[in-house]
């Protein structure tokens, strides 16, 4: 990773719908680099470009942020569930006392409560620790300038 | 929200940098429609923004931590203004449980992170902190996304 990777990379953190004419212009990097850093991003560092949303003006108005533990068994069959789980929007696998950490977006608390139902009838949680989220007070800020 | 502007969303939460003329092809409508559909969901702030994902490990920051903490309510309002200009913290957002915030930092190693959480606890009072090493990112912002 060069200087020029970073500078690109932050640009596009922080609108990825920046075009590569007006990211050229800003950084006086010629567009036919850019063109090709972009590439070599998108083929190894890039995950995807995507669009945050403010999903409680979609009427999704339940956020939850979820610690979940489960027996060795379970495990495996739990995380594909939460994959193919349209409510999932973020899913990590995480340490020190916990197996996953995952962010749902719900219409309601109904269906918050049936998500969870679900796992613990489905999976045999052996706990979970649930954070409903508030508010979003900054989002893929790191690598902006 | 109508199915049109919808149709809109889920395409870009797939991929952002898709072109207004790609997504006006893709769902067979005018592009200057889906012009100003994107105009007005940005200017609703019904799009927050438009991101790039990125492998952080892959670019040397192999230490990614999720942390929740409750704060003496005194200090709530420098702690936000200490983690919303901090460069080592990619998202913040308040909860609503025994905990006030979840915090996600990224760092390049652990002594790093170590430096970092030094910085918090030296100047902020902490009442209880629960941290977790991101092991592995399997899911990234999926929900509304096309053909999920």
């Amino acid at each position: 990773m060069q200087p020029k990777h970073f500078l690109l990379l932050s640009f596009l953190r922080e609108n990825s719908r920046e075009k590569l004419t007006t990211i050229s212009r800003k950084t006086r990097i010629p567009i036919s680099t850019l063109f090709d850093l972009l590439k070599e991003l998108q083929e190894s560092i890039i995950i995807k470009n995507t669009t945050l949303i403010n999903f409680e003006r979609l009427g999704y108005h339940t956020r939850a942020q979820i610690f979940l533990r489960v027996g060795q068994n379970n495990k495996e069959k739990l995380k594909q569930h939460l994959i193919l789980n349209e409510n999932v929007n973020n899913l990590f696998k995480i340490n020190n006392g916990w197996d996953f950490l995952v962010e749902t977006v719900h219409q309601n608390i109904q269906d918050l409560d049936k998500f969870l139902d679900k796992l613990n009838n489905n999976y045999a949680l052996e706990d979970k620790q649930l954070n409903y989220l508030i508010n979003d007070i900054k989002r893929e800020g790191f690598l902006i300038k | 929200m109508n199915s049109t502007n919808l149709k809109i969303i889920t395409h870009l939460r797939k991929n952002s940098r898709h072109s207004v003329v790609n997504i006006a092809k893709n769902l067979e409508m005018p592009v200057s429609t889906v012009y100003d559909k994107l105009n007005r969901l940005q200017k609703e702030g019904i799009i927050k923004k438009h991101s790039t994902i990125v492998d952080f490990p892959k670019i040397g920051y192999n230490h990614q931590v999720k942390f929740v903490l409750k704060i003496e309510h005194s200090q709530i309002k420098e702690l936000l203004n200490f983690l919303k200009k901090h460069q080592n913290v990619n998202s913040i957002y308040e909860i609503n449980s025994e905990f006030d915030f979840l915090v996600e930092t990224v760092h390049r190693n652990i002594k790093e992170y170590l430096a970092f959480q030094d910085g918090l606890e030296e100047n902020f009072k902490i009442l209880k902190l629960q941290e977790h090493q991101i092991i592995n990112e399997i899911e990234k912002e999926t929900f509304l996304e096309l053909n999920k």
